[in-house]
């Protein structure tokens, strides 16, 4: 397992803590303590999963030995298989709440930001899961 | 005009013509307060064969595609997508500022931002298209 790898994994590890603590959170009634401990915890999470990005950058500058045109690629379909993710599920969460509260009502501005981090959260678990498998794959010899 | 510029702005085409058939459409739900499980399969059951059709016109266009022409739609395509990340971002924070922490956003909101990125993740991959490839005749 290489150091992107091992990264990927991290972030995979952090992501899906944050996705579960988002849908969670949806669950909590608005207003209590709870809900704003766990508002706080995936916003850190958020925070903490884009330094892997900056050091992924920086490996990248550093030479084709820790980061060469195989893992740029790898990287480069994950990002696109995760923002895809990340597009249906904003599309799906704006859905729902606009059907199931009527165009006539109104919602937080705290609903805003839980749609964006739940996309988030996603790109992040989907992005670290497709590097994972590609690596896998690339490892076993098949096809990318 | 080459195939890939030619898509480019039938795709941009297309998309505001999505974007106007949408805002009509919402607008007719908003005027009726239309709510409800029924309105939510009818809306899902368009989008899901609009969608399909989408993909399935997008995969055989690209597959007549070089690679030099998938390398410039794929660039152009993250490019759209970091301009609609950063545009729901930053619209989230500047309703934030305009409404308040506590204040309340009319829910027709949500799908017209949504609309609006799409919009304009549209127009940036068209443009960047567009851009690399009067960058590479210039080179030439």
């Amino acid at each position: 397992m290489n150091k992107l790898q091992k990264m990927a994994m991290i972030n995979l590890g952090l992501a899906a803590t944050g996705l579960l603590l988002q849908i969670v959170h949806s669950f909590i009634p608005k207003g209590t303590v709870p809900r704003l401990v766990l508002s706080t915890l995936v916003l850190i999470i958020t925070l903490v999963l884009l330094v892997p990005y900056f050091h992924r950058r920086k490996l990248a500058k550093q030479g084709r030995q820790q980061y060469d045109e195989h893992d740029r690629a790898i990287h480069k379909t994950a990002l696109l298989v995760g923002l895809m993710s990340m597009f249906m599920v904003v599309c799906l969460a704006t859905l729902i709440t606009f059907i199931s509260l009527g165009p006539g009502s109104s919602v937080r501005i705290g609903t805003l930001f839980d749609i964006f981090l739940l996309g988030a959260m996603n790109l992040f678990v989907t992005e670290s899961l497709t590097i994972i498998i590609k690596y896998g794959w690339a490892d076993t010899g098949e096809q990318l | 005009m080459n195939r890939l510029e030619r898509k480019a702005w039938l795709e941009l085409a297309g998309v505001t013509a999505c974007v106007a058939i949408t805002g009509a459409c919402l607008a007719l739900l908003v005027h009726t307060n239309a709510k409800g499980i029924d309105t939510l399969l009818i809306g899902a059951v368009v989008g899901l064969v609009a969608g399909l059709v989408a993909y399935l016109r997008l995969m055989s266009a690209e597959a007549k595609l070089d690679e030099r022409e998938k390398a410039i739609l794929q660039k152009a395509f993250l490019w759209a997508s970091r301009t609609l990340t950063l545009f729901w971002g930053g619209s989230a924070f500047v309703v934030f500022f305009i409404v308040g922490g506590k204040g309340l956003v009319p829910v027709y909101c949500l799908p017209l931002m949504f609309m609006a990125g799409l919009f304009m993740a549209q127009f940036v991959q068209s443009a960047m298209v567009l851009i690399q490839f009067a960058k590479e005749q210039n080179e030439q």
